[in-house]
Parts: structure tokens; C-alpha cells; sequence
């Protein structure tokens, strides 16, 4: 198949989901110049993806095929209803934006960002996808669910087919794949790998988005070509699993968190609820590390309560929003292969506390190897620990705590595990961490402004007046 | 603006280089330019010739049952089979109990007929190949 058919299934799945995201945002962003629209991009194509398969998925669960039909119907609701709501409301008008100075390091960085970005979309189109869970798992069962719908047989264990393996994990991925593939009109592979592509450049261009009116450029665009420009976000991206869509909007759950507990923006705790239910569906993992995440930021953030209780508030309605399949999974009795039981049970795991410390070093490793993600993470624990020091606020230590806290929760994960470890570590130990190194990744930027901003304070202070 | 605009034409020009040759580049950037295998089909760890399972799944009538036989050695390329007859024979299912499964992949193995089944024809798809239709108990 040409590679134009490839991108123009990509353009027919990935145009409507922009449109829906854009009339999901238009309620924010009415009144503003076409150029700041223009900015929302990525934000908005994350969020039309999030929304309609979180829908989507929804009617899976009660018996809706997820083909075309249901696609565009979909679609069309809800762009109806953003759009319909953001013309009922009275026009606002905004001070125009700000707009930063361009040093030659940040127009230098941020081509470099568009160029990684671009060749990682075009060797997406050369890929098939490399991990056997896609072609395997995740695209079958999204095929299944087209064509026969969430048909017991193969969804549920004990019937004459064989089910698929993994029966616990969520639909979101499997059903984003199947119209994917559908919309390029064969069973071409190399469609996984253009879609993961599109939303990796779209999280980076959200992050620039959300990070842009904090940081300068000069600080912003070296940082986010660090993360795109990573080894292992290429060699992830032409994986075609769920883990890097998972990662991505996980990471940008903690940076909205973060964005709305630290500067009261309105806009980014509504992006937080859509990032958080599509990271709960994308992934059974994806709601503990929600609630761990969350909890570490409840507790930087104890001081503000009111602001909490809208964080919460949000958390809340992402799981509202994965109800239909969490009820569905617990009432067919669905497990996941690692049992809470044993990851709890003290006298499990103090028989097996070789593979803690195992499970500790391959996971250690994949954290902070230059190789996999340029000394992400490291760097993001050194910044913090420097603001800290220089502000004399712990609350800087978000971002370390929040690594720290993935690491032990994976740490944990495997310790509690039945499977053999090596294989579980090869197979799985690279993808798991991508959250921590992702949160680390775009910490990175805030932490460097704000190092900058109070070094300058400092030496301020030192001239005196 | 003349430095910022030398800048960018210059990442751009390296990008598209890397992009053109990335043989030229030094190993530290050149995984920027790389990519797995450039081909429709899933890349599975056996060598699986996915072309007949693709000519297979034209023939297999949509939501039959069917059963996969596969060497039992080495393991892998029965996984394998199984794996890719999962993804392109949908929506056709494979049956948990063989005999009562309707057709029958034949993967690199002589035919065994499940007990209790006989055959009506069979569809020649490769060399050791075939798609074989068992007649209704």
C-alpha cells in the first residue's frame, strides 16, 4: 500500500478528533487571536482523542460496534456540544499574549524540535510496528470489537473460542487502532505506528503549549528537544504498544495538576480530567500510577486546599468517565496477572526480596541510562534539588518525589509479581518507567525557569539597592 | 535575524541530510533516521510467510471457526502463526476445541483431521500451506 493511502487514513482519523478538540476548548480559547488557536494544536488533538474514544469505549461496554458510524456520530456530538456552548456564551476579550524575545539558542531548538518531530513521522510510515502486542493483542481485540461488538466469547474466558490474553485491560487503544487501520483501508501496520507518531509530536506540542507562557523560550525548547530527541522515545514510538500513549498523557495530567495548583489556570485542571480518564482506559496500570501521582501532589500541595478539592474534583470524574468498563471488568470477575493479594501480603514479600533489589537496579538503570533518555531524569532531580535549596522550599521536590514515588510503585509491581523476572524485566522493564522519565522530562523546563528567575533574584539582592 | 534565520536553514538542512543518508551521520544521531521494517505486515520473531495467511483470510467466509495446525516445534513459529491467523482472519474465530472448528489453517505440518471431521476441499495457499474446509457434523 502507497504511503499516501497511509496518510490519508491518518488525516480522515486525526481530523475529526482536532475538530473535536478544538470545540471542546472553544469555550476557553473564544475571543483569541487565529495564531494562539493555531498554538492549541496538540492540545487539542489530545484532547478530541481522549473524548471521543473515552465515549467510544463507553458504548462499547453497552453494546455499540465501534465502527465508522459510531466514529463520526460521535464526532459530531460532541463537537456539537462544545461548539454549541462556547457560541452560547457572551464573547470575552483577552490581553493579548505576551510575546518572548527569540534568542538564536531557541530558534535553533525549537527547528530542531520540528525537525525530530518530523523525521520521527516519516519513519513512522517506514515501521511496522516492533513489539508482537500490537499485532497480537491490541489490534485484534479492536478489530473483534468493530466486527462482533464486546462478544463474550472472545472478551470473557470459558466459552468455545479462545479469548484474547490480557482480558482485564481497557478498550481505548484497541479501538483508536481498529479505526485507524480501517480508515487506511487495508490491514496495513505501518497506520500503528503513524498514529503513535502523531501523538507523541502532538504531547510535545501540547507541552510547549502548556509550558509556554511560564518558561522563556531559550529554556523551553532545549528542554523539550531533549525529550523528543530521547533514544527510547524513537525506538517506543516505533513499538506501536499503549505504553507511550499512556506515558504521555499521564505526564500531562501531573503538569496540568501542577499548572492548576500552581497559577490557578482554569483551563489546565478541565485538561487534566481529559488527560486523566484517557491515561485510566488506555491501560490497567494507568489508575494506580493516577492515584499515586495525585497523592504525591496532594501532599506538596496540602497548603491549598481549595485548589486540591478541584484536582480531586477532576480525578474523580475521570474515573466517572471509565465506570461503564471498570463495572463491566469487576463484574465478570477480570483479574490482572499481577495480584493485589500477593503485592500485599508482607510474608509474600518478604520470601521474595531478591526481587526487589532485581527489579530495583533494571528499573534504576532504564531511569537513568544517557542511552535510553539523555539524562532526563537526573537532570530534573538535580534542578529540583537547586531551586529547593536556593528558594528554600521544599515544594520544589515535587518533581524527585514523583519519580521516586513511579520507580518504588514498579519496584513494588514487580516484587509482588508471579512471573519470572528476567522476562517480565526484558519485556516490559523499558516501557513501564516512560511515565516517571516523562513527568522528569517535562519538569525540566519549569525547573530551569525557575532557577534562572531566582539566581537573577539572588544577584539582584546582592547589588542592594 | 540574519544568525536566527542561518540557524534554523541550517537544522532544517542537517535534518533533511540525516533524513536522505543517515549513513553519513555518526551513530549517536543517526537512530533519529531509523526506522523497523517498511512493510504492511506484523514483523514476527519466526519467519511466518504472512502473504499466504493474507490470501487465506480472502477465502475463510466471514465468522467461521477454524483451527490452527502449526509445528509444535520450535515453538515460537506456532505462536506466530497463530498470532498473525488471530489478526487477519477476523472476524472468523479460532475454536477453544478443534473439533468443532469449521476450517482448518494447515502451517508447516501434514493434515490431521480433528477426530470425528471429515474434509471437502482444501485450498493450496503455499508450499506446505493450506486452508482446509471440513464438512458440518
Amino acid at each position: 500500500m502507497s504511503y499516501g493511502r497511509l496518510l490519508l487514513g491518518a488525516v480522515e482519523l486525526n481530523g475529526p478528533l482536532l475538530a473535536v478538540g478544538y470545540a471542546l476548548l472553544a469555550t476557553a480559547l473564544r475571543g483569541r487571536r487565529a495564531a494562539t488557536w493555531a498554538s492549541y494544536a496538540g492540545v487539542a488533538l489530545l484532547v478530541g482523542a481522549a473524548a471521543v474514544f473515552v465515549v467510544i469505549c463507553s458504548l462499547a461496554v453497552l453494546g455499540v460496534r465501534p465502527g465508522l458510524a459510531a466514529f463520526a456520530i460521535v464526532c459530531a456530538l460532541l463537537a456539537a456540544a462544545g461548539g454549541g456552548l462556547a457560541v452560547s456564551l457572551a464573547a470575552r476579550r483577552h490581553a493579548p499574549l505576551e510575546r518572548p524575545g527569540w534568542a538564536p539558542v531557541s530558534v535553533a531548538a525549537a527547528t530542531g524540535v520540528a525537525v525530530v518531530g518530523a523525521l520521527l513521522l516519516a519513519n513512522a510510515f517506514r515501521s511496522s510496528p516492533r513489539l508482537d502486542d500490537v499485532w497480537g493483542f491490541w489490534l485484534p481485540r479492536g478489530l473483534a470489537l468493530r466486527e462482533l461488538g464486546l462478544d463474550h466469547r472472545v472478551f470473557l474466558p470459558g466459552s468455545d473460542i479462545l479469548p484474547f490474553s490480557h482480558l482485564d485491560y481497557p478498550l481505548w487503544w484497541s479501538t483508536l487502532l481498529s479505526l485507524d487501520v480501517r480508515l487506511t483501508g487495508s490491514l496495513d501496520l505501518r497506520a500503528v505506528s503513524v498514529e503513535l507518531a502523531v501523538l507523541v509530536v502532538a504531547a510535545v506540542a501540547a507541552a510547549a503549549r502548556l509550558l509556554g507562557p511560564y518558561v522563556r523560550p531559550a529554556l523551553l525548547w532545549p528542554g523539550l528537544l531533549l525529550v523528543l530527541a530521547s533514544p527510547e522515545l524513537h525506538r517506543q514510538a516505533q513499538g506501536g504498544g499503549a505504553d507511550l500513549p499512556l506515558a504521555g498523557y499521564l505526564a500531562l495530567f501531573v503538569l496540568c495538576a501542577a499548572l492548576w495548583l500552581g497559577r490557578g489556570d482554569r483551563l489546565a485542571l478541565g485538561l487534566a480530567l481529559a488527560f486523566g480518564a484517557a491515561a485510566l482506559q488506555i491501560k490497567t496500570e494507568g489508575a494506580p500510577q493516577l492515584l499515586v501521582f495525585s497523592a504525591v501532589i496532594t501532599l506538596v500541595a496540602w497548603r491549598q486546599r481549595q485548589r486540591l478539592l478541584g484536582l480531586w474534583a477532576a480525578v474523580a470524574g475521570a474515573f466517572a468517565l471509565a465506570a461503564p468498563f471498570l463495572v463491566w471488568r469487576q463484574a465478570h470477575g477480570l483479574k490482572n496477572d499481577i495480584s493485589l493479594a500477593h503485592a500485599l501480603s508482607p510474608s509474600f514479600l518478604a520470601d521474595r526480596t531478591d526481587r526487589a533489589a532485581t527489579a530495583a537496579r533494571a528499573l534504576g538503570h532504564q531511569l537513568v541510562s544517557p542511552r535510553d533518555w539523555l539524562l532526563l531524569v537526573p537532570l530534573a532531580v538535580l534542578l529540583a534539588v537547586a531551586v529547593a535549596a536556593l528558594e528554600r522550599d521544599p515544594r520544589w521536590l515535587a518533581p524527585p518525589a514523583l519519580v521516586g514515588v513511579g520507580y518504588a510503585f514498579w519496584i513494588w509491581a514487580n516484587w509482588g509479581d508471579t512471573m519470572d523476572l528476567q522476562f517480565r524485566l526484558q519485556t516490559s522493564g523499558s516501557r513501564v518507567v516512560v511515565p516517571t522519565v516523562l513527568i522528569a522530562g517535562l519538569a525540566v523546563p519549569l525547573l530551569a525557569e525557575r532557577l534562572a528567575a531566582s539566581e537573577r533574584a539572588r544577584r539582584a539582592r546582592g547589588r542592594g539597592p | 535575524m540574519p544568525v536566527r534565520v542561518t540557524l534554523a536553514a541550517l537544522v532544517l538542512g542537517v535534518g533533511a541530510a540525516l533524513y536522505a543518508s543517515p549513513g553519513r551521520f555518526p551513530a549517536p544521531i543517526r537512530y533519529l533516521a531509523g526506522y523497523t521494517l517498511d512493510t504492511p505486515d506484523p514483523i514476527t520473531t519466526a519467519p511466518v510467510d504472512t502473504q499466504a495467511l493474507r490470501r487465506a483470510a480472502a477465502i475463510l467466509p466471514p465468522g467461521s471457526v477454524y483451527t490452527v495446525e502449526a509445528p509444535a516445534q520450535p515453538l515460537q513459529l506456532g505462536a506466530d502463526v497463530r498470532s498473525v491467523a488471530h489478526l487477519f482472519f477476523l472476524p472468523s474465530l479460532e475454536a477453544a476445541d478443534p473439533s468443532q472448528a469449521a476450517w482448518i489453517l494447515r502451517y508447516g505440518t501434514p493434515l490431521r483431521l480433528p477426530p470425528g471431521t471429515r474434509m471437502v476441499r482444501t485450498f493450496r495457499l503455499e508450499e506446505n500451506v493450506a486452508l482446509v474446509e471440513l464438512a458440518p457434523p
